[in-house]
C-alpha cells in the first residue's frame, strides 16, 4: 500500500507540474516538445496494453496512428466534416483494420504477429505515399485546428488537450489492469496455454486487446492530424513504430508510470543529443543499449504486487471517495 | 453414476497411435487413477479431455454431452480443470492472481463493463478476490498471497495450480502427476489435500507414478500400455493383475509396497 500510495503521490505532482508548465514557461519550443512527449505518452499507453498486458509484439503500431490521422485529414478536408464527427470513423477504421490484421495472425503465436503486424505498418504507410486520396509524399494539410466559439486552439491549447488524453489513458489503462480483461491478458503473456486451461478463450482476447490499442490509437491520431494541421507519411514510418515500442519497454513493460517515464526519455534525450549533432541517433542507440543492459526490466518496472490485498487490509487500503482503479487494486503502482 | 465416460477414444499423430481404441468412464465423487509407463498416453488423455488435442475417433460424454471438438475454454467453463505435469503456473503474477484465473469463466464482465468499471464489474471483483483467497487459504498458502509463482517452493507451486484450478468451480478435476518431485512430507499433505477436495464433492482423475499413493487413494485405477487399456478395477485387482505386473509395476511391486 505504501508503494501504491508513493506513485499516487507522484502521479499528482508529476499532473500538476504538467499543468502549470505553460504557465511558467513562455518558450514555444518547450510548449510543442510538451506536445510531442503527450503524443508519446498516449500511444505508449495504448501500445503497452498490446505488448505490456498481452505480450503480443506489434510493430506496426503506427499503423493504427495512421489510420486516426488520415482518417481525420481526408475527412476534414475532402468532406469538410468536424473534428468531433471523425473520431467515430476513426475508432471504426481501426478496429475493422485490427479485425483484419488480427482475427486471421492472433491464434497464430506472438512471433508470427510481430511479422505480420511489421508488414501491415509497411502497407499501411506505403498507401499513405501511394495513393492520391492521401496526397501522396507530401501527405495532407491545411486541416483546420480545433475552435472554440471563435478562438482557433493553440499550442498551448493543444497540450492541455492532450492531458486530459494522458490522464483519460492512464485510468482507463489502469482499470482494465485491474480487471477480468486486463488479468485474462496478463495471464496470456505469462503462459497461454495455462490460461487456456483456466478457460480463458485466448484469440478472443488476444483480438481484444490488439483492438482497443488499435483504437485508441487511431483516436491519438486524429487528434495529432488536427494539432499538427498537416500530416505527411514519414511520421508513421517504421521508426515511429519502434520508438513508441521503445518508450514502453525502457519504460517497464506493463507498467503505466513506466510508459509514461519511457515516453518522456525517447523524446527528451534526442533533443538533449543535439549538442553531438551527426552522432544524435548514434548516442541514442547506444543509451537505449546501456539502459537495456543495466535495467533489462525498465526504469520503472511494473509492480504486481498489491493486485488484490487481503480482506482484512481492505478497508486500510481504500482511500474514502476515491472511485479510480486505484483503490480497487488497493495500492497499483 | 458416472460423470465422465469415454468412448473409444483414439489419437494419432501420423502414423503413431498415441491412444488406441481407449474406453473408460469416471465414478462421480471418487477418485480414479490412469496409470502406465512413460508414454503410456496418460497425458495425452487429459489433452483429449481438456480440448487440447482434438482426438481421430471416439467420444468424450461430460454430463451427457460429447465434448470431442470442443475448445478448452469452453471445457473449463462447463466445469473440468486441470494441472499440468511440468507445473504451469503464470510465473510473474502473484499467488493470488495465479488463483483468480480460475474464477475467468465464473465471471462475465467484457471490455466495456471493465473499462467502465460498472456496478457489476465491481462486484465481481470483489467476489473473485474473497473466493481466491479463500481457495489460497484452502491448499494453505494465504500467507505467501502476494509472493510471485516463481519465488514459491516446488511443492507449494503445485499446490498453487491446483487451487487455480479448484478456483475455477469444477466438477472433475484433473491432476496430471501431482506428486512428481515431492518429498515425502508434501506428499503427505497432497494426499490430504485430495481428500478434502473429494469431500467437497469433486470427482478427482489423477495421473501419477507414485505407487504407494495411488494405491491409497484411488478407488478405481485404469492401466495403460502403449495407448491401450491393459487392466482396469479398484487397486486390489490392478495390484495383482499379471500384465499390469509386467509391464509396469515390476516383479518387486507387492514387495516394496
Amino acid at each position: 500500500m505504501a508503494k501504491g500510495r508513493h506513485s499516487l503521490t507522484a502521479g499528482s505532482v508529476a499532473l500538476i507540474a504538467g499543468l502549470l508548465v505553460p504557465l511558467l514557461v513562455r518558450n514555444p519550443y518547450y510548449i510543442e516538445l510538451g506536445v510531442q512527449i503527450e503524443f508519446y505518452m498516449v500511444l505508449a499507453i495504448g501500445l503497452n496494453m498490446v505488448v505490456g498486458y498481452c505480450g503480443l509484439l506489434d510493430l506496426g503500431y503506427a499503423a493504427f496512428f495512421a489510420i486516426g490521422a488520415y482518417t481525420t485529414g481526408i475527412l476534414m478536408t475532402h468532406l469538410h466534416f468536424s473534428f468531433w464527427f471523425c473520431i467515430p470513423f476513426c475508432i471504426l477504421g481501426a478496429a475493422l483494420a485490427g479485425v483484419i490484421i488480427g482475427g486471421p495472425t492472433l491464434r497464430l503465436r506472438s512471433d508470427y504477429l510481430a511479422v505480420v503486424t511489421l508488414g501491415f505498418g509497411e502497407i499501411v504507410q506505403l498507401l499513405a505515399t501511394n495513393l492520391k486520396i492521401t496526397g501522396g509524399a507530401t501527405g495532407i494539410f491545411g486541416i483546420h485546428p480545433l475552435r472554440l466559439g471563435a478562438h482557433a486552439f493553440s499550442m498551448t491549447d493543444y497540450y492541455y488537450m492532450m492531458i486530459i488524453l494522458v490522464v483519460l489513458g492512464v485510468v482507463g489503462a489502469y482499470s482494465l489492469r485491474y480487471s477480468r480483461v486486463g488479468r485474462a491478458w496478463h495471464y496470456i503473456r505469462e503462459d497461454e496455454d495455462a490460461a487456456m486451461a483456466m478457460g480463458v478463450n485466448t484469440a478472443l482476447f488476444k483480438l481484444y486487446a490488439y483492438i482497443t490499442g488499435a483504437m485508441w490509437g487511431s483516436m491519438v491520431g486524429a487528434v495529432y492530424a488536427v494539432s499538427m494541421t498537416a500530416i505527411a507519411p514519414e511520421s508513421f514510418s517504421y521508426s515511429q513504430s519502434v520508438l513508441i515500442l521503445i518508450a514502453v519497454i525502457l519504460g517497464g513493460l506493463g507498467s503505466i508510470p513506466g510508459v509514461l517515464v519511457g515516453a518522456v526519455l525517447v523524446v527528451v534525450l534526442p533533443e538533449l543529443l543535439r549538442g553531438v549533432a551527426l552522432f544524435r541517433l548514434l548516442v541514442f542507440g547506444l543509451l537505449m543499449v546501456v539502459f537495456m543492459i543495466l535495467r533489462p526490466q525498465g526504469m520503472w518496472p511494473e509492480n504486481i504486487r498489491g493486485v488484490f490485498k487481503p480482506l482484512v487490509g481492505k478497508t486500510a487500503g481504500k482511500k474514502p471517495g476515491n472511485g479510480s482503479a486505484l483503490s480497487l487494486g488497493g495500492g497499483g503502482e | 453414476m458416472n460423470i465422465l465416460t469415454v468412448e473409444n477414444l483414439t489419437l494419432t499423430f501420423g502414423g503413431l497411435m498415441a491412444i488406441s481404441d481407449l474406453s473408460f468412464s469416471v465414478a462421480k465423487g471418487q477418485v480414479t487413477s490412469l496409470i502406465g509407463p512413460n508414454g503410456a498416453g496418460k497425458t495425452c488423455v487429459f489433452n483429449c479431455i481438456t480440448g487440447f488435442y482434438r482426438p481421430t475417433g471416439g467420444r468424450i460424454l461430460f454430463g451427457g454431452e460429447n465434448l470431442v471438438g470442443r475448445p478448452p475454454y469452453q471445457i473449463t467453463e462447463r466445469g473440468i480443470c486441470r494441472t499440468f505435469q511440468n507445473i504451469r503456473l503464470f510465473n510473474a503474477l502473484t499467488a493470488v492472481e495465479n488463483v483468480a484465473a480460475g474464477q475467468h469463466t465464473r465471471t462475465g464482465c467484457g471490455l466495456l463493463r471493465c473499462l467502465f468499471r460498472t456496478g457489476r464489474s465491481r462486484r465481481d471483483e470483489r467476489n473473485v478476490r474473497e473466493k481466491s483467497f479463500r481457495w489460497l487459504e484452502f491448499v494453505g498458502l494465504t500467507d505467501f498471497y502476494d509472493y510471485q509463482a516463481r519465488q514459491l517452493p516446488y511443492g507449494d507451486q503445485r499446490r498453487l495450480e491446483i487451487a487455480r484450478a479448484l478456483a475455477s468451480e469444477p466438477k472433475l478435476l484433473l491432476l496430471d502427476e501431482p506428486a512428481a518431485g515431492m518429498n515425502h512430507n508434501e506428499q503427505e499433505r497432497l494426499l490430504a489435500l485430495i481428500r478434502e477436495i473429494v469431500q467437497l464433492g469433486i470427482t478427482v482423475v489423477m495421473i501419477d507414478h507414485n505407487m504407494g499413493m495411488v494405491m491409497q487413494i484411488s478407488n478405481h485405477i485404469v492401466v495403460l500400455d502403449y495407448g491401450r487399456k491393459i487392466a482396469e478395477g479398484p487397486p486390489e485387482t490392478v495390484r495383482n493383475d499379471e500384465q499390469v505386473i509386467n509391464a509396469y509395476l515390476g516383479e518387486d511391486f507387492d514387495a516394496a509396497s
